[in-house]
């Protein structure tokens, strides 16, 4: 590994972002797009992209640390299902893509599926991991039971609803992507605020607690915060998967694991990779579109391994 | 039977069906009595042909639907309701054929004899199915008129639209978000023979979805939304640019069902169509 530091990788992985994000509004399935396609539905699909990314991977990163649990995702407190599920309701009602309604009931989704965990795993004024782990797998099964009788009962939108939970980046209206850019806004500022308290639960809970830090209180400001980054994700992306989870790694193999760097790192990686993955589905089978969803694990998989071994260091979370 | 059955076309086209074994032999001379349809459009030439016998249907068959109502459903050809199906002892069930689905295999261990007919990918094929199913069931007389009764009623309906001018590029939306029909689908014939120009017969797929904004690119002048989920398409960026938005002919009211099910109500699709594509622009 190179021997640059930390704010010379976060300034490279910026540019990196910012590099992807220029070049893919000029990716796309129209050859030769004029001014108007390139402005009103490349850009902001471009911009829905590197959101989704960010916020993924800033959710991943943040669930991890609050966790401790390496294999935590975005949607490990049942958010995805959540949202799915709101998205699912909102197709009901003739709510359909492009109205806003659809966009607010899939963050409501995400909301109430990941304050349901929450609650569930509280036992004596605390939230023991464990608890919160089980419960989160008990919400998304619950979630997911709900969808699949709402396929059974209204078999015709069951299509609409799968290709929501495959992950594809629509291209949303300028009103969609501002409320999902103030949704990231609110979950960054409180995940990187929760920076040094989130270090300091690395060591334990019982030693953070003796150290001063009000576990509880962090657990309930993390997962708010998580809430706002799945709800900026999935309502542009659908529940997209894998970028949540992989990307925080990468970010923490290149950038070690305190919080505040690795989440910056994390979220322009994420934004980056999501957005390139979209430029990608997009475009390879043009004008047919292949889900970004299943680009990203088939990409990502093996670009994680091939740079777990490259490190040769033993895996610190 | 409107999604999972799309689902099914996709995976058939991928894996196309080699024409199944016949099973046991029935003969003209008994013809079977007591028959199970589990494709809606099987059932619907079942009664088209004036078959009698049929005892039971899928949870999807609605044509005809008072019919169809009335009659035991038995599951559906990618998860049949194998005791039920045995319950009522048939002589016959007709199914699908997809090699993914291995339904037909858990009829025919089950002692069923189930006769696998592909569901029909253009309009010749539902002649064909007519005739196979009219062969089986004892009523070839029967299918031979209808087919000819049949091609004659899709001529006319043809000839009334597909040389109408303008000719209306469309744009046809299966599933929300932007699943759409390909040159090599059951509905682009449809379509054509309604006087209709696919904006996306170019695809190699026959079912796939598309980008918002090659949709956009290629304007369409017409959109025809078949989702369940509908797509508000004017609060999507760029959807000024498309014509079909603009002037208003976005269109919602068509029946997937008739559209979409290669059955003998193939006439009365391509009319649907061609009406909703011609007839409403000239009231204008």
């Amino acid at each position: 590994m190179s021997k640059k530091t930390a704010a010379e990788k976060i300034g490279l992985f910026f540019l990196a972002a910012l590099a992807v994000g220029a070049a893919a509004v000029f990716v796309g399935p129209v050859a030769h797009p004029d001014a108007a396609i390139l402005l009103k539905i490349r850009l902001p699909r471009v911009l829905a992209g590197l959101l989704a990314g960010a916020s993924l991977a800033g959710a991943g990163a943040l669930m991890q640390g609050v966790l401790r649990n390496p294999l935590a995702d975005p949607y490990i407190l049942g958010t995805s299902s959540g949202a799915a599920l709101g998205a699912a309701l909102a197709l009901l009602a003739g709510a359909g893509y492009g109205s806003p309604l659809f966009y607010v009931l899939a963050a409501c989704g995400a909301f109430a599926a990941t304050a349901a965990s929450y609650l569930l795993a509280r036992t004596d004024n605390r939230t023991p991991a464990v608890n919160l782990l089980l419960s989160g797998v008990i919400v998304s099964a619950f979630c997911g039971a709900l969808i699949l009788l709402l396929f059974a009962l209204k078999r015709d939108t069951a299509f609409s609803i799968l290709i929501f939970m495959m992950g594809s980046i629509t291209e949303a209206s300028r009103a969609v992507l501002i409320g999902a850019g103030i949704l990231f806004a609110l979950g960054m500022g409180i995940s990187l605020a929760l920076s040094r308290q989130l270090d300091i639960l690395s060591l334990g809970e019982e030693k953070a607690r003796t150290l001063g830090v009000n576990t509880e209180a962090l657990k309930l400001l993390a997962f708010a915060a998580g809430a706002f980054l799945c709800a900026a994700a999935v309502g542009v992306a659908g529940t997209v998967g894998f970028v949540g989870l992989i990307v925080p790694h990468v970010a923490r193999l290149l950038l070690g694991p305190a919080h505040g760097r690795l989440s910056v790192g994390a979220v322009l990686l994420g934004a980056a990779f999501l957005t390139l993955m979209d430029a990608a589905a997009r475009t390879i089978a043009a004008p047919a579109e292949i889900p970004v969803g299943v680009l990203t694990s088939v990409c990502g998989a093996p670009f994680f391994l091939w740079l777990l071994r490259k490190s040769k260091t033993e895996y610190k979370s | 039977m409107k999604h999972i059955t799309f689902l099914l076309a996709l995976i058939a086209f991928c894996v196309r069906p080699v024409p199944a074994a016949q099973p046991a032999a029935i003969t003209a001379a008994q013809p079977p009595r007591r028959i199970i349809s589990l494709l809606p459009s099987h059932t619907e030439i079942l009664f088209a042909l004036g078959v009698t016998g049929v005892i039971a249907v899928s949870n999807f068959c609605d044509y005809p639907p008072k019919k169809t109502a009335a009659l035991e459903k038995a599951g559906d050809y990618y998860n049949p309701n194998i005791e039920k199906i045995l319950s009522l002892k048939p002589d016959i069930v007709f199914t699908g054929n997809w090699k993914s689905v291995p339904a037909s295999g858990r009829l025919r261990r089950a002692g069923i004899n189930a006769l696998e007919i592909p569901d029909a990918d253009c309009i010749a094929g539902i002649y064909e199915n007519i005739r196979r199913i009219g062969a089986a069931a004892g009523k070839s007389k029967e299918a031979a008129n209808l087919v000819k009764s049949l091609t004659a009623k899709v001529a006319a309906a043809t000839a009334k639209y597909s040389a109408a001018k303008p000719r209306p590029r469309v744009y046809i939306e299966l599933d929300a978000p932007h699943w759409t029909a390909g040159g090599r689908s059951f509905l682009n014939e449809t379509l054509e023979n309604a006087g209709g120009e696919n904006i996306f017969r170019d695809l190699e797929k026959p079912y796939a979805q598309v980008s918002w904004e090659t949709i956009v690119q290629r304007n369409p002048d017409v959109i025809i939304t078949l989702s369940a989920a509908k797509t508000n398409f004017a609060a999507l960026p760029g959807a000024n640019r498309i014509a079909a938005v603009r002037n208003g002919r976005v269109i919602s009211s068509l029946d997937k069902n008739l559209l979409t099910r290669p059955s003998p109500r193939i006439y009365l699709a391509i009319e649907a169509l061609g009406q909703a594509l011609h007839e409403q622009k000239n009231r204008r």
